[in-house]
């Protein structure tokens, strides 16, 4: 029984990872009528090679392996763990091929970067990069921001009350197909609405900061794309400073915070439930931690000397606090300014925004705010568990979808395992960087490997496109596990285990 | 009990088939990436130093301490004649308010307004001598530049900004460091006093990969091919 559900299994996931390959096959087309407008002959032909191995591999894996059932919880796991390496993998042909990287390895990074909305980068010279290629990386930041959003309401919508605990304890939606139907319409409607409102308000304040009007489409785009989708892809190597306009970046300020909302706090919004938003456990952890975040890096700006007037100051560390807390990445500093004068402290409130991040059920990263608040509420109940008397119950609640609800131990047991599995990822990850690069201190590896782990892209100079293969395979590593929440990669290791037991084939 | 046959180890030729075709492909596009043409054009610029040796001048700076000037002084002034985007990105203290000399190319956009435009000035090595990485095909790092404010009088002597297709125009500025430019809300900037042209901005072309034409070409047609086949077999069913 056990093998026979395997095959099927294999069958399923073959067959959706086909549906994957069509996707990014399909977005090489969407990408393709950019480069015959530009001129871009090269590109055109590596989007064309993209379309036919995505659309082509992908129609035969689906015919071949067709579904006969709905997926699993554990096989919704699996399928997303792979799903970004496969997506990568063709994602990754169009970057290869333009010779703005060193290698195929390379190019698997920039794409994988840009899936898990990461936003690091390590193209060569990317202020010649062809348009159509700017644009591919920008699609690929919005492909993976849409995916996580689509598992959050699929895969992440657990059924049982143990995958519950772990991942489904904020932004469960319906779980059956109408209610999934019916919140993909509503989260499309969100997304159309900010992007209305964006391109309204960004083209106006890119017009105004002096970009040529032909040139704002595509900025425009590309900071929409990489502010709502907590990504941090740019078109200029010097990203949101090149545009050296406050217009622009409070307007970004906006996006990303709205990124980092949860969907269906959106949905919420959308309703004109104020009350209820602001109520909401995610919403209040996310407000207080990046309180707490802006606060620690202007402190640390005051003190590092840069700065002699509070202006300046405000602007570019409130600009940095929420980039890094809702994960996104964009910058208004050079990277190695960071360390070379903003001092300890700053950096240090970065990294720690960075390591929290934005809310469940949207496309930030981090351990996110909600499980921090949580993980506070935990500490706080075992308090007054020592101080009370062994016979009082001790009782902690939090607010979900406007109900006080009991936080239980499995909700503790859930977020601490979260928290030491990024924790670790993180300290691994910056001992990586330290064995292979001499020049950097601990917090500046800290910094680097939180950024990637929490799929933020800040960097503080480290990561490029020298940087050795072994630190650019164990980031690719940490956007990846960071991206799922580690259980999605447990499961495909599980399930690829487990397809060792497949038999062969029996004889009439 | 599924009519569907049962995926099993015996399959193993077509996987076997499937692993080939991948292959196949897979050193196809390596090949047509390692095969794909450079321009020869030459973007060189012989009146720029050599901006490594520049580098070499300063020192790492402590990220806690003041930075202490380690640049040559003339008669107890600063003198530090021609930078790099680097050193002053690694110690913007030693430059603050300091007048500098600084060689690059204009990319991104020109960003007119208030008098004057914004640009963003490279010094990397696709400025000053590569030319761009899609067209010469020479790999330099990450590009680095600083940000550069110039009055209206220079701005209209730039012709073209790099960027893809674009070596923008070579300029040499001199003017003065500004390590927290209030104008800039913060910004590390270059405030331009004068500027010359030192190279015209020029089309960096980049010759079209036939191997990769007709790799694309072929992959469509056997594509689609494929398609209409098991679209066609599928419907017989």
């Amino acid at each position: 029984m056990r093998t026979e559900a395997s095959q099927e299994q294999l069958r399923t996931v073959v067959a959706v990872q086909g549906r994957v390959a069509s996707v990014v096959g399909g977005l090489a087309v969407v990408a393709a009528p950019t480069a015959v407008l530009a001129g871009e002959w090269n590109a055109l032909t590596s989007l064309a090679i993209t379309a036919a191995i995505g659309l082509g591999a992908g129609e035969i894996a689906w015919r071949r392996f067709h579904m006969t059932r709905e997926l699993t919880w554990s096989e919704g796991m699996v399928v997303l763990g792979l799903a970004y390496p496969v997506m990568a993998l063709l994602a990754a042909i169009p970057i290869g091929l333009s010779g703005h990287v060193a290698g195929w390895g390379d190019a698997f990074f920039e794409a994988m970067s840009g899936l898990t909305t990461t936003g690091l980068s390590v193209l060569h010279d990317l202020d010649h990069l062809p348009t159509s290629l700017a644009i591919w990386r920008q699609l690929l930041q919005l492909l993976g921001g849409v995916t996580i959003l689509i598992a959050g309401l699929t895969i992440f919508t657990p059924r049982s009350q143990k995958a519950y605990d772990f991942y489904g304890v904020g932004g469960r939606l319906e779980r059956s197909v109408p209610g999934f139907v019916t919140t993909f319409r509503h989260m499309v409607k969100v997304g159309v609405a900010w992007g209305i409102a964006a391109a309204v308000a960004l083209g106006a304040s890119l017009a105004i900061a002096g970009v040529p009007v032909a040139r704002i489409p595509l900025h425009g785009m590309a900071l929409f794309t990489s502010a709502f989708t907590t990504s941090g892809f740019s078109v200029s190597s010097a990203s949101v400073a090149a545009y050296h306009s406050w217009s622009v970046e409070v307007v970004l300020i906006v996006l990303m915070l709205a990124g980092a909302i949860a969907f269906p706090l959106h949905l919420i919004l959308w309703r004109g439930e104020l009350q209820r938003f602001f109520r909401h456990v995610d919403t209040r952890s996310l407000g207080v931690v990046l309180l707490g975040a802006i606060v620690v890096v202007l402190a640390g700006l005051a003190r590092s000397g840069a700065f002699t007037e509070v202006g300046p100051m405000l602007r570019r560390g409130l600009f940095l606090a929420v980039s890094a807390q809702t994960t996104t990445g964009l910058t208004v500093t050079e990277p190695r300014l960071l360390a070379s004068d903003w001092g300890l402290v700053a950096p240090a409130g970065l990294v720690l925004a960075m390591a929290i991040g934005g809310m469940k059920g949207s496309t930030a990263g981090g351990v996110k705010a909600e499980r921090f608040g949580l993980a506070f509420k935990g500490i706080a109940r075992e308090v007054r568990r020592v101080l009370l008397p062994d016979h009082a119950l001790v009782v902690e609640t939090y607010q979900h979808k406007g109900r006080p609800r009991i936080l239980t131990d499995a909700h503790v047991r859930a977020v601490g395992t979260v928290l030491l599995l990024f924790m670790t990822t993180q300290l691994v990850g910056a001992l990586v960087i330290l064995y292979g690069a001499d020049t950097f201190d601990l917090t500046e590896a800290m910094f680097e490997s939180v950024s990637a782990t929490s799929n933020a892209g800040l960097s503080i100079g480290i990561l490029g496109p020298t940087s050795s293969g072994i630190l650019k395979l164990v980031v690719i590593l940490q956007m990846w596990l960071g991206r799922l929440e580690f259980m999605a990669v447990f499961a495909l290791a599980g399930f690829a285990w487990s397809t060792r037991r497949l038999p062969a084939r029996r004889t009439a | 009990m599924s009519a569907r046959k049962p995926f099993h180890r015996s399959t193993i030729i077509q996987w076997l088939v499937a692993i080939l075709l991948t292959t196949v492909l897979v050193l196809a596009i390596r090949g047509v990436r390692l095969s794909a043409p450079t321009s020869d054009q030459d973007f060189t610029i012989p009146e720029a130093a050599d901006v490594a040796e520049l580098e070499t001048t300063v020192e790492r700076c402590e990220r806690t301490l003041p930075d202490e000037p380690v640049l040559p002084d003339a008669d107890g002034v600063p003198n530090f004649g021609r930078v790099s985007s680097t050193a002053v990105v690694e110690c913007p203290d030693i430059f603050d308010g300091e007048p500098v000399v600084y060689v690059g190319e204009v990319v991104g956009d020109i960003l007119r307004r208030d008098g004057g435009a914004w640009v963003l000035v490279n010094d990397d090595g696709y400025a000053l001598e590569a030319g761009p990485a899609g067209s010469s095909g020479r790999l330099l790092g990450q590009n680095s530049g600083l940000s550069v404010w110039l009055p209206d009088p220079m701005v209209d002597e730039l012709s073209h900004a790099g960027g893809a297709g674009f070596r923008g125009d070579v300029i040499q500025v001199s003017g003065t460091i500004r390590r927290v430019d209030p104008a800039d809300g913060g910004g590390l900037t270059l405030r331009a006093a004068s500027m010359q042209i030192v190279a015209e901005a020029e089309t960096a072309h980049t010759p079209l990969n036939g191997g990769q034409l007709v790799l694309a070409l072929g992959l469509v047609t056997i594509v689609a091919a494929l398609v209409l086949v098991e679209r066609r077999v599928a419907a017989e069913r």
